[in-house]
């Protein structure tokens, strides 16, 4: 089943990274490199639409698909205030899996979202989705593999970013919390700080899981496609045998 | 099913996409606000919406504190305050309620543009200006947007279009009189795919009217003189029976 997550704090998201706000980031021109050559592309998860966006910035064509409200309207709210990209960005309700547009595209991808596919049925719908949109000369690209699986070690709540608006200071704490031996969950705080004192905090959880290179070699095999290169950065540097985080470019068999 | 007063985030953006800072009707606000902010060492925006307003002034690095009580309006501004790493050092975002606000601290100048019809009773409109009194530091001033008039009645009328990509955003507006002093609005946002209905939000906003000698009364009792007073973002002075009143007070 898919992840029912609200992400209710979607609003602190660029100010407590602000690689996100970079249009120059090495994951946005990764991303972007693939868009340029294809000419139209599609998001399955765009969240707030930090690479759609950037890519729209560039006159090309991107759709734009994400199941959250919340991510939705923090979409909204900055593309509102870039009126160049209107003509090039559409942004839709849906999910990887059951989102239908009534056309094809030569690139589509999913970028920090694939380890919410916990399962493998949800793998091979989500796949199966992607085969449908894919156009025949399609390149589709996902981030955020592992091939080896990680350690089961539980982490407690850090500290991970902070970051100052006028005389507000607002912090990011993540942990993470093994469930089983593919699903952990990853738990998120942030809070408003103001002449250090707490004013405002939020909590938010999410589930997380890992995925064997096999398994999802396997599934793409399934739905016809196949991968042509393996990353294990933006900067297209090829995998290793040592890479913790792994980028699959497929396209059809 | 129940009216829902106020902008929660999905429909912040919305508004957004229809009151483009860039629009000529805000670009004057804009430079009517700026003027009076930029020899300010301290604004205070009371109401601050997404920041319409308070972004440009900190963009030129006027700092300004941002006073608003819809949590979803205020993760609207943080959203594109954080596109703007310039601004950073200049805005800061507070919830708080305007008739009830206590920062600690003083300004050398106070804005409140449209929102002072909001406050539906006569103790809420005086207890905003009396906070703002307490706020407003020796030889600083205040700025107060106000209608004078009821607005007329109109059924719901398509008043916006916006195309993004493949779809057509849609904003209407009905306005009803619900008695002498008081109105209702209702703002209608619709997402379309060409004839297909994508997406709606509706949200409802109430209005109170006052004439001009029952603000000055509220004024005077909150220790607030007139100093000059306008009808239009263009500096028109202000004439007996102009609806719109912007006035400048100390």
């Amino acid at each position: 089943m898919e992840s029912k997550q609200q992400y209710l704090h979607a609003h602190f998201y660029d100010l407590l990274d602000s690689s996100r706000v970079d249009s120059t980031d090495a994951s946005v021109r990764f991303f972007l490199h693939y868009a340029l050559r294809a000419g139209d592309a599609l998001e399955l998860g765009a969240g707030a639409g930090r690479i759609a966006l950037a890519i729209a910035g560039q006159h090309i064509p991107v759709w734009a698909v994400e199941p959250s409200p919340m991510m939705r309207a923090a979409c909204l709210v900055k593309a509102a205030q870039q009126p160049h990209l209107y003509p090039f960005f559409t942004l839709l309700p849906g999910s990887a899996q059951d989102v239908r547009i009534n056309r094809s595209f030569r690139f589509i991808y999913a970028s920090g979202v694939s380890m919410h596919w916990t399962s493998e049925d949800q793998w091979h719908t989500v796949l199966e989705n992607i085969a449908r949109h894919l156009a025949d000369d399609g390149i589709f690209v996902v981030d955020n593999l592992c091939l080896t699986p990680p350690e089961h070690n539980d982490s407690p709540l850090a500290q991970v970013s902070q970051s100052r608006l006028g005389e507000i200071e607002y912090r990011t704490y993540f942990g993470r919390t093994w469930i089983d031996e593919r699903r952990y969950r990853f738990h998120t705080r942030y809070e408003v700080i103001y002449q250090d004192v707490v004013i405002e905090a939020y909590e938010d959880d999410s589930i997380g899981s890992f995925l064997c290179q096999e398994t999802c070699y396997g599934l793409l095999k399934e739905v016809g496609l196949q991968v042509r290169a393996a990353y294990q950065n933006f900067s297209f540097t090829p995998v290793s045998e040592t890479a913790e985080h792994v980028i699959l470019e497929a396209g059809w068999s | 099913m129940s009216k829902r007063f106020g902008y929660n985030l999905v429909t912040a953006g919305y508004y957004d996409l229809f009151n483009p800072p860039w629009s000529e009707v805000e670009r004057q606000r804009i430079g009517f606000f700026h003027h009076y902010a930029q020899s300010m060492s301290d604004v205070l925006d009371v109401g601050a919406g997404t920041g319409l307003i308070a972004l440009p002034l900190a963009a030129d690095r006027i700092s300004v504190t941002c006073l608003e009580a819809s949590p979803e309006m205020r993760a609207a501004l943080l959203i594109k305050a954080a596109q703007q790493p310039d601004v950073l050092p200049y805005l800061t975002i507070v919830a708080g309620d305007a008739v009830n606000f206590h920062l600690n601290r003083q300004f050398s100048l106070i804005y409140a543009c449209y929102m002072f019809h909001n406050l539906l009773e006569e103790h809420d409109q005086l207890a905003f200006l009396h906070c703002v009194r307490d706020h407003l530091a020796p030889d600083s001033r205040f700025i107060l947007t106000a209608n004078f008039a009821l607005p007329e009645a109109m059924p719901l009328t398509l008043l916006k279009e916006q195309h993004v990509g493949d779809f057509r955003y849609c904003f209407l507006m009905e306005q009803s009189i619900l008695s002498a002093s008081h109105y209702e609005m209702c703002f209608v946002y619709e997402q379309y795919r060409g004839d297909e209905q994508i997406d709606t939000h509706v949200v409802y906003s109430q209005g109170r009217a006052i004439s001009y000698e029952q603000l000055m009364t509220l004024c005077r009792d909150a220790n607030l003189k007139l100093e000059v007073a306008y009808s239009d973002f263009n500096r028109q002075p202000y004439l007996d029976n102009d609806s719109r009143f912007i006035g400048i007070f100390y």
